[in-house]
């Protein structure tokens, strides 16, 4: 076979996947941002222990709705003021990110382990189970999710980890369809019907042949979800019905505060503006990302 | 006979990369000219580059590109899409995605009838009728109301053909019109074509990636390797006698020639991609009659005889002509 | 059955294989039609040997390759691979399964595109066999550098090959497994003429090699003259003219090869045939024509035509399925 030794020789390599996606991705630069902040926010988190300049419990009474460093009555000591208790506001947002990103990075896994299972498995085996599991997403997503989530609360008792559980239960519809709808897509492909030939079963075909052709967008959505979650933990510390006091939570922090707006502008806007920029970031992100890992969008 | 379309010298660079390489092409009026070529042989590109249709980042460079007297590269795209559009028609591959599938048979021919010609639409729709019946479609007044997913891959490419000639272009553009079909549908189709084709004086371009279908329909046939024209020449001769080392080994691949033999010959090797285009003859390291002089010196693309090839040795006779 | 001596038995061996599929209709109440994708095919192949499955789109051939891989079973008949049932039979399912493999038409999407080259070759073993994973990447390299792949692509994903590359990878997959019958959907046409001529080759080198059994499926008919031995033509689910190749191709009886053949483009002004222009298309199978299903678009259709449809039988060496096979020897074409 002398011809296809030659053909051997001729190995056109086009740049690896990982390069070729960073090439895309760093294309846009709100995502690139985006990932920076994350990365920054990540740190924080980790690292809340070292950086954070006081304890975000420990209350200062001397210095009580204190503003930030630069405004008159200010201290470099509180650099962005205190609460009115007097517990330091950039302490209680570096471990508020914290938390935050926890709640993230728990709701994100958790509804994404269960939906990517429902959906796949609803997908590959149709039928009737399939039309149980889809009716019942539609059902969820007919309910304003806010609404869903505090009424899971309102039963279990208003807790961070049961806000996470009824966050996680509201935006599990969104993966559950997403997945479905990229297995369908991907079932009837050549390549899932040679590895039937092959033998593989069931629980192969689903879960090593098809989901890994199935990520890209459960990412995305994820990466969005993130978000979202982040949104959802704030506005049910926001309602008294996540984090208790005196848990540095960024949307408690924002709820007990209110009160004080008219005098003390800094405790409500500091809180609000962490949220509001790491869910930016994390938009932003999953932007970038859709974009880098969506075929259609490529030149 | 007067020339419809001349282009010269005509580049497409994606990127740096030459999708189409100093191509020249001419068709006379009411000519029947066929492009045959691998995929990646820029057959495609040519024509839409031709059209305007050249996507971001394409780049388009070309010493002349006149149709009908007027020189395409110096117009503005709002005009070049008027001449385009009403004297060169396109038919594509698939026709179940060429066609909207939103709108009915009637409303998508009559849209280009309305854009160029005009009329009432009691106008439009008589000639819409008359255009289905001329593409051979059965009882067409039954047909005019039909979505394209209710009509079969034969009957949607008839559709296509008589959106394509609803205007009376002067060149029709066939890109690859009958490789999603089935073989009976095809003969149907190719007979549908070149019958039009006769009928109405047009000139034809039919870009495909089959030989035989070229040699049964076309009367003068261009080969496209990588970007480049190598060789263009008449059907009569180019299947018997072709110049260039590549024609000859691709008509030596076909299986109807070696019934009998249990193996066929073969081009080693691959197309040049991107990101291996060799020095000198684009074909040379899979050519077996390459000397020295190929790997080093770019061939010239000269015609005599109105046959034209792009080699330094051109074949007679299957010998290559070393001097 | 599993310790029968299997060189004995064709490879493959069908009796009036059939494949309905039910279609529900518009309307509340109305019973589901049942379409005949596949209505009863006959044939034995030998070890070895090719047996070519011409026909158009929807003619029920890539309904027969789901049958014969077992991706679907069939609504009747029966089907022995070599010599052992392959209809209902759960038992000798892992033994079926390595007798036959598939290599699809389109390249690009019958390759995993997130595995490696490598891991895709493995798969048939991981699933079939207890070899350790050094085993089985000797296998697997083993297998590429027969089909012309070298070494270093065995950590390569598909996106980085071409297509002809890539029908290589899909060949390697289905040899991985030591078949004994390779059932190719198509298997070149999706390739341009030069990558088409050098995958055939492999085809055929690799049949001599390894001794392989090809049910190749496919409408170009100087391919299916180049590469089989016995030929089956189909029109809507069922053969209408089965036998030899040269038998066949030399002389066609029935209408409808006769004007396949006729239709299919030839580069050599001698090859061509007097065009037979079939009129018309490809009659719905859900609801196909009384008589032979062929009769509507047939030059030689007489009245019998219409209302009996024609059984299978031999006529001049080869099986037929047409009423006036008889007054056709004598005709000029």
């Amino acid at each position: 076979m002398n011809e296809t030794a030659i053909i051997a020789e001729n190995n056109i390599s086009p740049p690896h996947p990982l390069k070729e996606f960073w090439k895309y991705f760093s294309e846009n630069k709100g995502a690139v941002a985006g990932l920076w902040f994350i990365g920054i926010a990540i740190l924080v988190a980790i690292s809340a222990n070292l950086i954070a300049p006081h304890s975000p419990f420990t209350q200062y009474r001397d210095a009580i709705l204190q503003p930030p460093f630069w405004m008159d009555g200010g201290t470099t000591e509180f650099i962005l003021g205190t609460d009115d208790v007097g517990r330091d506001i950039l302490s209680r947002l570096i471990f508020g990110a914290r938390l935050s990103l926890f709640v993230g990075v728990i709701v994100v896994t958790l509804s994404l382990a269960v939906g990517i299972f429902l959906g796949i498995t609803s997908g590959y085996f149709g039928g009737f189970y399939e039309t149980v599991v889809m009716r019942l997403m539609d059902i969820m997503l007919a309910l304003p999710s806010l609404l869903l989530a505090m009424a899971i609360v309102a039963i279990l008792g208003p807790s961070l980890q049961n806000a996470i559980l009824a966050i996680a239960v509201v935006v599990l519809p969104h993966y559950v369809r997403l997945t479905r709808a990229s297995v369908i897509g991907e079932k009837s492909k050549d390549y899932v019907t040679s590895s039937r030939v092959s033998g593989a079963g069931p629980f192969r075909m689903m879960f090593v042949v098809i989901l890994p052709n199935c990520m890209a967008p459960l990412i995305v959505q994820a990466t969005l979800g993130f978000s979202s979650a982040i949104l959802d933990a704030a506005a049910l510390g926001f309602l008294g019905m996540g984090a208790q006091p005196p848990t540095p939570e960024w949307g408690a922090m924002l709820a007990n505060s209110l009160q004080f707006v008219q005098r003390a502008w800094w405790v409500v806007t500091f809180p609000g503006l962490a949220i509001l920029l790491t869910v930016l970031a994390f938009n932003l992100a999953g932007d970038g990302l859709r974009d880098a890992l969506d075929p259609k969008m490529k030149r | 006979m007067t020339k419809l379309l001349e282009i010269e010298n005509l580049s497409v660079e994606f990127d740096g990369f030459k999708a189409v390489d100093g191509v020249n092409l001419s068709v006379d009026e009411g000519k029947v000219v066929g492009i045959v070529g691998e995929s990646g042989s820029g057959k495609s590109v040519t024509q839409l580059a031709l059209m305007g249709l050249i996507p971001y980042p394409g780049i388009i460079k070309a010493d002349r590109l006149m149709f009908h007297n007027s020189d395409l590269m110096a117009l503005s795209a709002k005009k070049r899409r008027s001449i385009t559009g009403k004297d060169v028609s396109m038919i594509f591959q698939e026709p179940m995605t060429s066609l909207n599938p939103c709108f009915t048979v009637e409303y998508q021919i009559s849209e280009a009838l309305k854009i160029h010609e005009g009329g009432t639409r009691q106008e439009r729709r008589k000639r819409v009728i008359e255009l289905l019946s001329q593409v051979g479609i059965p009882a067409p007044e039954d047909r005019l109301g039909t979505f394209p997913h209710q009509l079969s891959g034969g009957m949607s490419q008839r559709v296509m053909i008589a959106m394509a000639i609803a205007c009376s272009p002067r060149l029709l553009i066939a890109d690859e019109p009958t490789t999603a079909l089935d073989v009976t549908i095809q003969a149907q189709i190719l007979e549908l074509i070149m019958d039009l084709q006769q009928k109405k004086n047009m000139a034809l371009v039919l870009i495909t990636h089959d030989m035989a279908v070229i040699a049964e329909t076309v009367e003068d046939v261009v080969v496209m390797y990588a970007g480049q024209v190598v060789e263009k020449n008449s059907s009569d001769r180019i299947f018997t006698n072709p110049c260039h080392p590549y024609t000859e080994a691709l008509l030596n691949a076909l299986p109807e020639r070696n019934i009998n033999s249990k193996r066929l010959p073969t081009i080693p090797g691959l197309v040049p991609g991107k990101f291996d285009r060799p020095d000198g003859c684009l074909f040379h390291p899979r050519c077996k009659h390459a000397k020295k002089m190929c790997k080093e010196v770019v061939p010239k693309y000269s015609e005599k005889n109105s046959i034209g090839v792009r080699c330094h040795f051109p074949l007679i006779n299957g010998v290559p002509q070393y001097d | 059955m599993t310790d029968v001596d299997t060189t004995q038995y064709p490879v493959i061996k069908a009796e009036n294989l059939k494949k309905y599929y039910p279609v529900s209709q518009e309307g509340f109440l109305k019973k589901p039609l049942s379409l005949k994708a596949l209505d009863g095919a006959s044939f034995t192949l030998n070890k070895g040997k090719t047996l070519a499955v011409v026909g158009e789109s929807g003619c029920g051939k890539s309904t027969l390759a789901r049958l014969i891989t077992m991706i679907e079973s069939p609504t009747e008949g029966n089907l022995h691979i070599g010599g052992i049932n392959a209809v209902g039979n759960k038992k000798d399912k892992k033994i079926l399964r390595r007798k036959v493999q598939i290599v699809f038409q389109d390249p690009y999407g019958s390759l995993n595109p997130r595995k490696k080259v490598g891991t895709i070759l493995e798969e048939p073993l991981k699933i079939n066999t207890d070899l350790n994973a050094s085993q089985m990447r000797e296998k697997a390299l083993h297998i590429m550098d027969k089909v012309g792949l070298s070494k270093e692509q065995y950590n390569r994903y598909p996106h980085m090959f071409s297509g002809g590359q890539r029908q290589r990878i899909a060949v390697a997959r289905a040899l991985m497994l030591n078949p004994d019958i390779v059932v190719a959907d198509e298997p070149v046409s999706a390739l341009d003429v030069s990558v088409q001529a050098q995958t055939l080759n492999l085809l055929m080198d690799l049949q001599d090699e390894m001794n392989l059994a090809y049910l190749f499926i496919s409408h170009d008919l100087s391919v299916v003259r180049l590469i089989s031995d016995d030929i089956m033509v189909m029109y809507l689910g069922r053969p209408v003219e089965q036998g030899d190749k040269n038998v066949i191709f030399e002389k066609p009886l029935h209408p409808y090869t006769m004007a396949l053949l006729a239709a299919t483009p030839h580069v050599d002004v001698k090859s061509r045939q007097k065009r037979i222009r079939l009129s018309g298309e490809l009659p719905s199978p859900l609801n196909p024509p009384p008589g032979c299903t062929f009769h509507r678009r047939c030059a030689y259709m007489t009245d019998i035509c219409k209302h009996k449809p024609p059984h299978l039988r031999e006529v001049a060496n080869r099986m037929i399925s047409c009423h006036n096979a008889e007054k056709l020897i004598n005709n000029s074409h």
